[in-house]
């Protein structure tokens, strides 16, 4: 096992509509196991853009992304889905909940999606998450009927539940006010710590990228700095 | 899969509203649907009945057009002319070998040999003309139902005694216990009691036929003992052209007719009231069709988010695609099954309160549970198909798209 996570080579990203638009011009990249590093720049920088690439929802124009040492350019459709299921775990600012369920049965899905059935086992470990996160008391209640932050938190419990490698996080705290966005925050840190889970937060926020371990700055598509804080 | 049901039901109830509609909508349809192809085709089953319930299906003799003949009026008397080919009455010498064969065949409910020709009744100075129906009361009880159909004095045919219809023996005036005379063509009269009457519901068989013993016609009719024609009921009626041909096959020497050849008219008929219940059945589909492929585009767009984030946490492409095509199937089954359960009420309340003088249904209607399966396969069927162009528009959706706008 490497000590890397994640290691991109040349990564170019490029929009065709309306107009041919390179977002990413050739990052190279690397993702140590079990770090928390932010990913900050200016609006329309590509940082949304490489996340997706990062996560296999996107493919990449040119380039290739390592994952554990697995090129995702190997992977089928189908393989990449099972890839987003199980290996990455997607934390975004809108928090994509299905309002169909209940903040529970959110959790489970990613568990539903591969296995196909209920297990007690699994159903005990997202309780155990929903309290972790601090949403325990409202497992029952209809996700399209609770607060930002509770939503935020339940996404995180979801994002957690198959025991991804990597939690990509995409402005997770872009919606709530700043007392929840804290907290979510201190969650993320937590998990890293706690769970050894590899985070990559994309932020606006400098701040928040100073409480990380590493900052990667990207401007226009491309990385402009690179700072180890501890 | 069962995971991909919960999230197709779940997508339904929650778009409760529309939901509702569109399943009143199905099952209004199927109602319909039911309604008629069961009323549709009790009418057929009953037209059929009424025409060729009691008269055979196929008819196997060496003549030409056994019971062609005509009657006509010669200077105040009735007359029948026969054709040459009658003036030789060929016999089935065979008969009874013919019938054990034909008794074998399981396709086959009802066979009897007759020993049939054309004569006279003579009671006073009253002459009528007749058709002289020899046969054993077992075999004729099969097809026509004799028995049954003595409305008075007795079915049983003791030699000398014969059964005459209602409309004969107003005719000729002569009742239960009566003696007639019968005589054919140039020959000498001999005499019968009247045993019973008969009422075979059809006017010129109760006019024209006589019943006797079978030895006793073919004695009569000079047939040594034979007779002349086999008549055969099958259990499917609409088969017995194909019994019919594949019978001629074994007996190439005979003449085998079935009775929809004799009824071509009544055929057309039917065909087209079957095709016209295809036709509503086609129509009321591709409503009930439309209209689920209406609703699940629209749930397919209000869903978009939902489907987005599915396929960004990992859910496969072609799973998204089941989940709409099972929300189609889920409508279609559940709303044609509430349907059938509406349409089987409405013609249990179409037949209880439209009935004849005697209290029976004006049309025998019979609900199989076969037909109601294949009714709601089929709705099932359609609205899975429905939902096919809002299943492959969900599943191309990249959840990107979503995921940037929110
Ligand atoms: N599907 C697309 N088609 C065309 N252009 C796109 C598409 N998605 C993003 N872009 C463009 O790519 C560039 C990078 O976008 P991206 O969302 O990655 O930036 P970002 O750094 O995440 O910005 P923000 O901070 O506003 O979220 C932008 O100029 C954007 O308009
Ligand atoms: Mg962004």
């Amino acid at each position: 096992m490497g000590k890397m996570l994640v290691e991109t080579h040349h990564l170019v990203k490029d929009y065709l509509k309306p107009t041919r638009l390179r977002v990413l011009h050739g990052i190279d990249l690397q993702i140590e196991r079990g770090s928390f590093a932010s990913l900050i720049g200016a609006s329309g920088s590509g940082k949304s853009t490489l996340l997706h690439v990062l996560g296999a929802l996107d493919r990449p124009t040119e380039g290739d992304v390592i994952f554990d040492n697995v090129n995702l350019e190997d992977l089928s459709d189908d393989e990449l889905s099972d890839f987003r299921n199980l290996k990455v775990g997607f934390i975004f600012q809108f928090h994509y909940l299905l309002p169909e369920f209940s903040v529970l049965e959110n959790v489970l899905i990613p568990d539903l999606i591969h296995t196909d059935r209920e297990s007690p086992e699994v159903r005990k470990r997202a309780t155990e998450l929903l309290d972790y996160v601090g949403v325990g008391t409202i497992l029952d209640k209809s996700a399209g009927n609770i607060s930002g932050g509770e939503q935020q938190r339940t996404a995180i419990a979801r994002a957690l539940i198959n025991q991804p490698q990597l939690i990509l996080a995409d402005e997770p705290t872009g919606n709530l006010d700043s007392v929840n966005s804290d907290k979510v925050l201190e969650l993320l840190h937590k998990i890293n710590r706690e769970l050894g889970t590899t985070i990559l937060l994309v932020t606006h926020d400098r701040s928040l990228a100073d409480k990380t371990d590493r900052i990667i700055e990207l401007k226009d598509g491309k990385v402009i700095g690179d700072h180890l804080l501890k | 899969m069962k995971f991909d049901l919960k999230l197709a039901a779940r997508f339904l109830i929650a778009g409760k509203t529309q939901t509702g509609l569109i399943f009143i909508g199905i099952a209004v349809g199927v109602a319909v649907l039911v309604f008629l192809t069961f009323l549709i085709s009790g009418l057929g089953v009953d037209i059929i009945d009424r025409t060729i319930g009691n008269s055979p299906h196929i008819t196997i003799s060496r003549e030409d057009r056994p019971l062609d003949f005509a009657v006509r009026d010669f200077q105040g008397r009735p007359v029948i002319t026969e054709d040459a080919s009658r003036t030789t009455r060929e016999t089935i010498d065979e008969w009874q070998f013919i019938i054990n064969g034909l008794i074998g065949d399981e396709r086959i409910s009802a066979v009897v040999a007759v020993a049939d020709g054309p004569g006279f009744i003579i009671r006073g100075d009253l002459e009528e003309a007749i058709v002289i129906r020899g046969m054993d009361l077992d075999g004729a009880d099969g097809i026509y139902d004799i028995s049954f159909r003595v409305v008075k004095g007795s079915p049983d045919l003791i030699a000398g005694t014969i059964l005459i219809g209602t409309d004969l023996s107003e005719k000729i005036k002569a009742g239960i216990g009566d003696a007639v005379q019968i005589r054919l063509m140039g020959e000498d009269p001999e005499s019968y009691l009247v045993g019973g009457i008969f009422d075979l519901g059809v006017q010129t068989l109760n006019q024209r036929w006589v019943l006797m013993n079978r030895e006793r016609a073919a004695y009569l009719l000079g047939f040594e003992n034979g007779v002349n024609v086999i008549e055969a009921q099958v259990l499917e009626v609409f088969q017995s052209q194909y019994i019919a041909a594949e019978w001629k096959r074994i007996l190439p020497f005979f003449k085998i007719s079935s009775w929809e050849e004799a009824n071509r008219q009544l055929l057309i008929g039917l065909r087209s009231q079957v095709s016209s219940s295809y036709t509503i059945q086609f129509f009321v589909l591709l409503a009930v069709t439309l209209a689920v492929s209406s609703v699940l585009a629209i749930s397919a767009i209000q869903r978009a988010r939902q489907i987005g984030i599915l396929k960004a946490i990992g859910i496969r492409t072609k799973r998204i695609g089941r989940i709409f095509l099972l929300q189609g199937a889920v409508l279609g089954f559940t709303g044609s099954l509430f349907g059938s359960i509406l349409g089987v009420a409405l013609l249990y309340f179409f037949v209880s309160v439209s009935r004849t003088a005697d209290g029976d249904p004006i049309v025998p209607v019979t609900v199989t549970v076969t037909g109601l399966a294949v009714i709601v396969l089929i709705t099932t069927a359609a609205g899975t198909l429905a939902a096919y162009f809002p299943a492959r528009h969900s599943a191309k959706l990249d959840p990107i798209e979503v995921i940037r706008n929110g």
